[in-house]
């Protein structure tokens, strides 16, 4: 039978992000092994299959305990999970099974399919996803024990800077391939949370995953382009593709040079003290950024910029839900593992919808943040649900804003529970352990966060809210904005207030907001002992940078110093702030 | 037989880590070892029966334990279970 020719024109595929990068290479396609599924009967007899079984066993260990040796040295997620590996392998129960079915006639890769999918199944029913993520692990671990059984050679010939496009590939695969130094992965199969992902991660290799009948549209010697941020393969590139592609690459790697060697430490002053410095979200371009890529994750992702699609698009709550989960989804898919924080919509006040038809005459204290989405709550529940859906991978936070009271609190965590049951009698699925916090950002919600702790995992300080709410000026208008002094020593002391009330019991602390824009300001919030501070993405760099200078025993002395200054002009003037 | 009930405390529940870490422990001893969650049943000494379990963060897990060494073995699982195994 002559073979289908294939179109040699450019092919764009869609598919999963899963490492972040850029690589161009040949394909290198790994065929899933095929075998005959009946008894295996006369071949070999049940001692030979089972000798061939125990061999296979043995050299996927002894490639384990080689891998081991070469992680071990770096110290790397492989480890435990390489270990992992050999522990299935050992599984006694496992081995007994599969020898039992050996002894029944069924041949050594028989025998082997049919008592992992066997677990298979059982981690399937599983109503957790994460834990049903386990099933693609025993998947992979299971192909390869075939692979060897019927190849006996492991891709030895792979060449260098290889796209290695498989339907699946088992973590230890994962480390050999990065020894082989390929250039980056295609699966079809597999998800960002699973163990393969997590390692072509922490090696840097681009992965896109998703990508069905990968290992039939590609041909070994294909040239392939994989965008990791994108989440996109490109299966024989015109010359065009090619030369985009060569220069979305040299922007990378001059933005990576721009960045330094900082980009790549972890936050930290200069004394050792570890916060996570993350990146603030407004709109969707701002995703585009790549700098929110080496960030501590996403401490704040405003959405009020989609409420105009609403509008515009003339759509239902229930067809605004499914388009808010896409975009959420893609955000904390992207992101992931960090975390993302998305708060609810804050509209009312200056960011006031059409749609909603309201005239105040003093809308800054009005009817906005949580009070407006508390009187709307079809159109609040269904964003809650867009954030439960976009939960399941494990990553995502959710936050309310403009809090003034606790009962507006255990309003929306009753309407949160409700959408969870909501999801569960649907059979859809979310992370049950969702983390929910709230904005402080009045001084109503300030002075009560020790009851606020009690419902919340955390709280994030506003700065801006907080500083115009203590000081009843407007900082957009023209005849108070003087008066709008977030270095008021009224509004610092509500801060450590805050603070200490919070880590009292065991939340953590963060803020987000303008403050940080300003070295001896952000000395001044790492003296407060803020857990994480987040930050617009082009201040990024410069705040990382500030911080890695700043000693936190020196920081503290100053705060303890400044709490007690009684004019806003004595703290700018001992923090040199202009 | 000796029989305990624990919770699972840590965040991320019993992920393969967790699981790996019960198998080693387990396999230690002597005496049969089981799991419960729920009535479903699946034996310590092994990784892919305890990675069909779905033992998230609150789960009650009962351990059981059959043969001459079934106190202690039962109390060292239990140990990891209270530690949230380090992961808290």
């Amino acid at each position: 039978m002559s073979r289908i020719k294939k179109n040699k024109g450019e092919l764009v595929l869609n598919g999963i992000p899963s490492s972040v990068g850029y690589a161009f290479g040949k394909a290198f396609v790994i065929k899933k092994s095929t075998f005959n599924s009946k008894r295996n009967g006369l071949q070999r007899t049940p001692p030979e299959e089972l000798q061939r079984y125990l061999n296979t066993i043995d050299e996927y260990e002894n490639q384990i305990e080689n891998y081991l040796v070469i992680v071990e040295k770096e110290k790397n997620p492989a480890v435990s999970i390489l270990d992992s590996v050999r522990l299935i392998l050992r599984d006694p129960i496992l081995k007994d099974e599969i020898k039992e079915k050996i002894e029944e006639g069924y041949s050594a890769e028989n025998a082997v399919e049919l008592v992992f999918n066997k677990y298979k199944n059982t981690i399937l029913n599983i109503k957790n996803k994460l834990f049903r993520e386990r099933a693609y692990e025993l998947d992979q671990i299971k192909n390869q024990i075939i692979e060897i059984l019927q190849t006996k050679k492991l891709f030895a010939t792979v060449p260098e800077k290889s796209i290695i496009v498989a339907n699946s590939l088992s973590p230890d695969q994962v480390v050999f391939f990065k020894n082989k130094q390929i250039a980056g992965i295609i699966t079809e199969v597999g998800g960002i949370t699973t163990h393969s992902s997590i390692l072509a991660r922490s090696f840097g290799i681009p992965e896109v995953i998703g990508i069905g009948n990968a290992t039939e549209i590609v041909s070994t010697g294909d040239d392939v382009i994989i965008d990791g941020y994108k989440g996109v393969i490109v299966v024989n590139p015109s010359k065009r593709t090619l030369r985009e592609f060569e220069l979305k690459v040299k922007q990378e790697s001059d933005f990576k040079k721009s960045l330094g060697k900082l980009i790549n430490l972890p936050t930290q002053t200069k004394d050792g003290k570890s916060l996570q410095l993350q990146v603030n979200l407004n709109t969707k371009e701002e995703f585009e950024n790549p700098i929110i890529y080496h960030s501590d994750g996403l401490g704040l992702v405003r959405t009020e910029h989609l409420i105009p699609i609403l509008g515009n698009k003339n759509l239902n709550f229930e067809s605004f839900e499914e388009l808010q989960f896409e975009i959420y989804n893609e955000i904390a898919v992207k992101m992931y593992p960090k975390t993302v924080i998305f708060r609810a919509f804050d509209i009312g006040a200056d960011k006031f919808p059409s749609f909603f038809n309201f005239s105040e005459t003093n809308p800054m204290l009005g009817f906005r943040g949580i009070r407006l989405l508390l009187g709307k709550p079809e159109f609040f529940k269904a964003q809650i649900r867009a954030f439960l859906k976009a939960s399941v991978h494990g990553n995502v936070k959710i936050m309310l804003p403009m809090i003034t009271t606790l009962q507006e609190i255990k309003e929306s965590l009753k309407l949160v529970d409700e959408c969870k049951r909501e999801l569960n009698e649907k059979g859809l699925e979310f992370n049950q352990e969702l983390e929910f916090g709230v904005m402080i950002e009045t001084p109503a919600a300030a002075l009560i966060v020790d009851s606020i702790s009690k419902y919340v995992d955390f709280i994030s300080i506003g700065t801006n809210d907080l500083t115009q709410y203590t000081v009843v000026a407007d900082r957009d208008n023209n005849f108070v904005s003087k008066y709008f002094e977030p270095f008021h020593p009224a509004v610092l002391r509500l801060m450590k207030f805050i603070i200490d009330k919070a880590k009292k019991r065991g939340v953590k602390v963060g803020i987000c907001g303008e403050l940080a824009s300003h070295p001896s300001a952000t000395a001044m919030l790492i003296g407060l002992n803020f857990d994480s501070i987040s930050v617009s993405p082009t201040n990024f760099l410069q705040v990382k940078k500030w911080i890695s200078e700043i000693e936190y025993e020196k920081a503290r002395k100053k705060v303890a110093k400044v709490l007690k200054m009684e004019t806003n002009l004595d703290v700018r003037k001992y923090l040199e702030i202009d | 037989m000796v029989k305990k009930e624990v919770e699972v405390i840590n965040p991320a529940g019993m992920h393969t880590r967790p699981a790996a870490e019960v198998v080693k422990v387990a396999s230690r001893f002597k005496s049969k070892i089981f799991l419960e969650v729920d009535g479903f049943s699946v034996n310590a000494k092994s990784i892919v029966g305890l990675m069909g379990l779905p033992a998230v963060q609150g789960t009650r897990v009962k351990i059981v334990a059959e043969g001459i060494d079934e106190e202690e073995a039962v109390e060292s699982i239990a140990k990891l279970f209270e530690s949230g195994f380090d992961e808290i």
